[in-house]
């Protein structure tokens, strides 16, 4: 009888630690599917003259696609209404109506063109950039692009006659927002968002993100980034392209909510008689601007650090340092025309040299 | 004092440990797969392990990607710039050789060795 009670005792014992076997594996189980919750999805798309990547962590499948999709359709919208490429577009139709003779007297001494709410809002953000960056960044650049011709196959530069007269129109200042309307001081005028509407289209698709209750995410338009949350658990490891050596990075940041975005030289540009020429053209000189090989701006919205970083890279590194450190949550990184590198102070202790590792 | 049972949930702890061990180590196997974007159309993936050349139809006319000893490059494209046929032989994880005219992508699948999430440019 005694020995029968021994066996038992055992076996509850027995039992007992079964449990802890199972506890073990239910919280390996368990660490693993919290490990594995919110995968990675994503999609890249040939959109804005460029590649386009969306990248998204979630826990569902189905709304993870869907909330991409929506994203991707969003920056599409966005492309079909600013870009002066796109015929049909809003801005299209501006730049058309501006070159018109106007019939009635009134419409001739006005001369207002209506837009919609959007667009006057996309163009109120572009001239306080053309503040700051004393008309560096300026979007009624659009005359001296359209002579540049970057966007066809181009091969040679515009006459020095052209340019000037160009030149002569181009003033952000003779560009008047009033109303939800739109007045150019000169025939001939118009305006060109290349500078800036990428990263208002970045934006426009984090805001569907946010939207469709993503919560990590990152949004890369040949570049122009930006990063929603943190990546499983992590800040976001953003690398900047080194200007001359293809393929390699200057540094790595690690950033989370933040928009980063570089100009540089060597993104579009031709040869024309062993001359290169780039596309950030200079609205002062009418030619490609020459005092830098790239600009990067950290801040919170990618609209802005878009045409920032166009306005500091025709500014020069002086002055744009200077305007860098001047304003709150924004930092940046410019290269030179020699090749220094200069940091602003807010990011100097946490840049990763991509050679220190 | 282990039973049958226990060995059992020991030994099936051990083999999911490994499998999910070795489903790491595969992953990050270097770059032996590349992804090639043309347009609107899905993503393709194709092995770099066995030799070939590809003839792709981009937008403005063909590409023609050849595949070496575990590397790609373009060979030949129909756009005017050749900034992908330039761009060379390329093998690393998360390289990539664009061809905007013709809405051609082409890269490198692996665990990247940037240590980047993405690069700004």
């Amino acid at each position: 009888m005694q020995e029968l009670w021994r066996e038992d005792k055992y076996k509850n014992l027995r039992f007992v630690e079964m449990g802890r076997f199972r506890i073990l594996i239910f919280s390996f189980l368990l660490f693993f599917i919290c490990g594995c919750g919110n995968k990675e999805y994503s999609r890249v798309d040939f959109l804005m003259d460029t590649v386009v990547e969306v990248k998204v962590y979630h826990g569902n499948k189905a709304e993870a696609r869907e909330a991409i999709d929506s994203s991707i359709e969003e920056m599409k919208r966005v492309e079909q209404k600013m870009s002066s490429f796109v015929p049909g577009s809003e801005v299209s139709r501006i730049n058309k109506e501006a070159l018109f003779e106007r019939r009635s007297a009134s419409d001739l001494r006005e001369g207002w063109i209506s837009i919609s709410s959007e667009l006057f809002s996309l163009l109120e953000e572009s001239v306080r950039v053309s503040n700051l960056t004393k008309g560096c960044f300026d979007v009624t650049i659009y005359p001296l692009w359209k002579i540049w011709k970057f966007e066809g196959d181009n091969v040679e530069i515009p006459s020095k006659r052209e340019i000037e007269r160009a030149l002569g129109l181009v003033a952000y200042k003779n560009m008047i927002l009033q109303n939800g309307k739109i007045k150019f001081g000169k025939k001939g005028m118009g305006v060109d968002l290349g500078g800036i509407a990428k990263g208002y289209a970045v934006d426009c698709a984090i805001k569907v993100l946010k939207e469709k209750n993503v919560k990590s995410a990152m949004v890369n338009a040949g570049g122009d980034i930006y990063v929603l949350g943190k990546k499983q658990g992590k800040p976001w490891r953003i690398g900047i392209r080194h200007p001359r050596k293809e393929g390699e990075i200057l540094g790595i940041v690690d950033v989370e909510d933040r928009a980063i975005v570089t100009s540089g030289d060597y993104e579009r540009f031709f040869f024309s008689k062993g001359i290169r020429y780039h596309h950030i053209l200079n609205p002062r000189t009418g030619y490609p601007a020459e005092e830098c090989q790239s600009v990067t701006i950290m801040c919170k919205e990618t609209t802005f650090a878009d045409g920032l970083a166009t306005g500091v890279f025709v500014l020069g590194p002086k002055e744009g340092m200077d305007l860098i450190e001047s304003m709150e949550e924004v930092e940046g990184v410019i290269v030179d025309r020699k090749g220094e590198v200069l940091i602003s102070s807010g990011l100097v202790s946490k840049i990763k040299y991509a050679n220190q590792k | 004092m282990l039973t049958r049972n226990d060995k059992i949930l020991i030994f099936s702890l051990v083999s999911v440990a490994s499998l999910f061990f070795l489903r790491v180590f595969l992953i990050s196997g270097e770059g032996s797969e590349a992804l090639i974007k043309v347009g609107n159309a899905p993503v393709q993936r194709v092995s770099l392990r066995m030799d070939r050349t590809i003839n792709l139809e981009g937008e403005k006319g063909r590409v023609i990607l050849e595949v070496r000893e575990g590397t790609a490059r373009v060979v030949e494209s129909s756009c005017l710039q050749k900034i992908c046929v330039n761009t060379g032989w390329i093998n690393k994880p998360g390289q990539t050789i664009v061809c905007l005219p013709n809405k051609v992508l082409i890269t490198i699948e692996g665990k990247k060795s940037s240590k980047a999430d993405a690069v700004s440019y």
